[in-house]
């Protein structure tokens, strides 16, 4: 992470960790755990609910 | 003039140049940005539609399922939904599409693209659109984790796939169909209307819906000027959505999705005629303001695939009819043993097919850009119909599989107590439902 840039002249992608793979690839494998975890911690929830109300 | 004279002159007019370009870049941006601002304005409304249309028992239940459609639509849109878009106008086979990989340089903070995030988030508003168009018609029995699963495979796959075929410029339904579609009654309503139905006929009625013998018993709304308060702001929000359907083009002339120029005036003229037949139409037909307010949508559907091009008188013709319609086919539907919480289907599935069908009818024979043929009655009945069937044999395929899994239909004895005492932590109405506490 940090900044991909040491100027403004001429800078183009300046996100962090822009033109760096690893960076990168970490920050969409956490994007995807963490939009898949809440799905799996709802159906878990919703299992323990019903039974709860059963 | 000397040397120097031309020289400093030449420079003088270069940098002007460079002004006026970067001051019609940025007015893209702001012209974007604000269509997006207003497109928020669906989900306000879609919110408040759903919460009215619930009963007291599940009203913050629809709350967070329609809030939580919007929360995952833009993730996924980013990590797949933009590359599908870029990926697919051959069908099902990807051509190279890397500048939609989330991992471009394009998608990010770029100093030298002023144009791909405005865009993204536009498009992602569109894909939460269709999301919140499902959303409504599931309420009060379908798990959260099932829908959320749904909402995401038609928000950042099905309707982008689709749009990919009929929006895109090198899009097989336009090469091939000629498919005209500027405001997306086919790719964003018919896709989402039918990827509801689809998604219905797995998970089968609220507890209560229907008598024994199957007649359809009324699951009265705990709030209706609520819902109509939401779908009035629905329609505000549309101005946004049929803005960020027309392309901005510096120093030049507006135009529509596929290259063909427009003006903001035509989308003007003819979504305030369309959503005025609407309202008109399901007066006329019904009285009741619940489906006054839903013709207004099924009118500007009605209008919204020839925005472009249709005399404003025709397009509030085309609404009265959608206005008419719409209520129709919802009845239909319920007494089909089918029950859609909120008219998607009728509203978004058959408005938005008969839009289509609307170009074909009064617009054939404009040109393509291009290659393209030219719009025709069956190239737009042909779209229609690839829109349904995909939307529906998405949404019905993957519903099945989930309810094979269980994780569909809230059983019906957790029905019956209400979805937020389940599953809410907070209550919605707490002194009216509980004035001892």
């Amino acid at each position: 992470m940090g900044s991909p840039i040491d100027t403004w002249e001429g800078a183009t992608a300046v996100f962090t960790g822009a033109h760096s793979g690893f960076s990168i690839a970490v920050s969409l494998l956490v994007m995807v755990v963490l939009c898949v975890a809440p799905i799996v911690y709802s159906a878990s929830h919703e299992k323990e609910q019903y039974n709860k109300h059963s | 003039m000397t040397a120097e004279e031309a020289t400093a002159l030449t420079a003088k007019l270069d940098a002007l140049q460079k002004a006026h370009d970067m001051a019609g870049t940025i007015n893209m941006e702001i012209f974007y940005w604000w269509c997006i601002a207003l497109m928020v304005a669906i989900h306000a409304g879609f919110l408040a539609y759903e919460m009215g249309a619930s009963r007291t028992k599940n009203v913050l239940a629809s709350g967070v399922k329609n809030i939580l459609a919007f929360a995952f639509i833009i993730p996924t849109m980013f990590l797949f939904g933009w590359w599908i878009y870029g990926a697919m106008p051959n069908g099902f086979i990807p051509i190279a599409a890397t500048d939609f990989l989330p991992w471009d340089d394009n998608m990010g903070p770029n100093l030298s693209d002023n144009a791909t995030g405005i865009f993204w988030a536009a498009f992602t508003l569109f894909s939460a659109t269709t999301a919140s168009i499902f959303s409504g018609a599931v309420l009060e029995r379908i798990r959260m984790s099932g829908f959320i699963m749904l909402a995401v495979l038609l928000g950042s796959v099905v309707w982008i796939w689709a749009a990919s075929w009929g929006w895109h410029p090198d899009g097989w339904m336009l090469k091939q169909l000629g498919y005209h579609d500027v405001g997306a009654a086919g790719v964003v309503h018919t896709i989402a209307g039918f990827f509801a139905l689809g998604v219905l006929i797995n998970l089968g009625p609220r507890v209560g819906k229907y008598a024994a013998d199957g007649t359809p018993l009324p699951l009265l709304p705990h709030n209706m000027p609520l819902t109509l308060v939401g779908l009035m702001l629905i329609i505000v929000g549309f101005f946004g959505f049929l803005g960020g359907c027309i392309i901005y083009n510096n120093g030049g002339q507006w135009t529509n999705i596929y290259g063909q120029q427009t003006t903001l005036s035509a989308f003007a003229f003819n979504t305030l005629m369309g959503f005025s037949g609407g309202i008109i139409g399901a007066y006329w037909k019904t009285r009741d303001p619940f489906w006054m307010m839903s013709g207004a949508l099924a009118g500007i559907f009605a209008a919204a695939a020839a925005l472009d091009v249709l005399y404003p008188p025709v397009a509030f013709i085309v609404g009265i009819i959608g206005g008419i319609i719409v209520p129709m086919a919802g009845n239909w539907l319920e007494r089909r043993g089918v029950d859609d919480a909120v008219g998607a289907w009728a509203v978004h599935g058959v408005g938005g097919f008969w839009g289509v069908l609307v170009a074909g009818i009064f617009a054939s024979g404009y040109p393509n850009m291009g290659d393209a043929p030219a719009i025709s009655f069956l190239g737009q009945l042909t779209g229609a119909v690839v829109c349904a069937a995909f939307g529906f044999s998405t949404g019905f395929a993957a519903s099945y599989l989930l309810k094979l899994a269980g994780l569909l239909r809230v059983p019906d004895n957790v029905q019956m107590v209400g979805l937020d005492k389940v599953k809410v932590p907070s209550k919605s109405y707490p002194e009216f439902l509980s004035p001892a506490e």
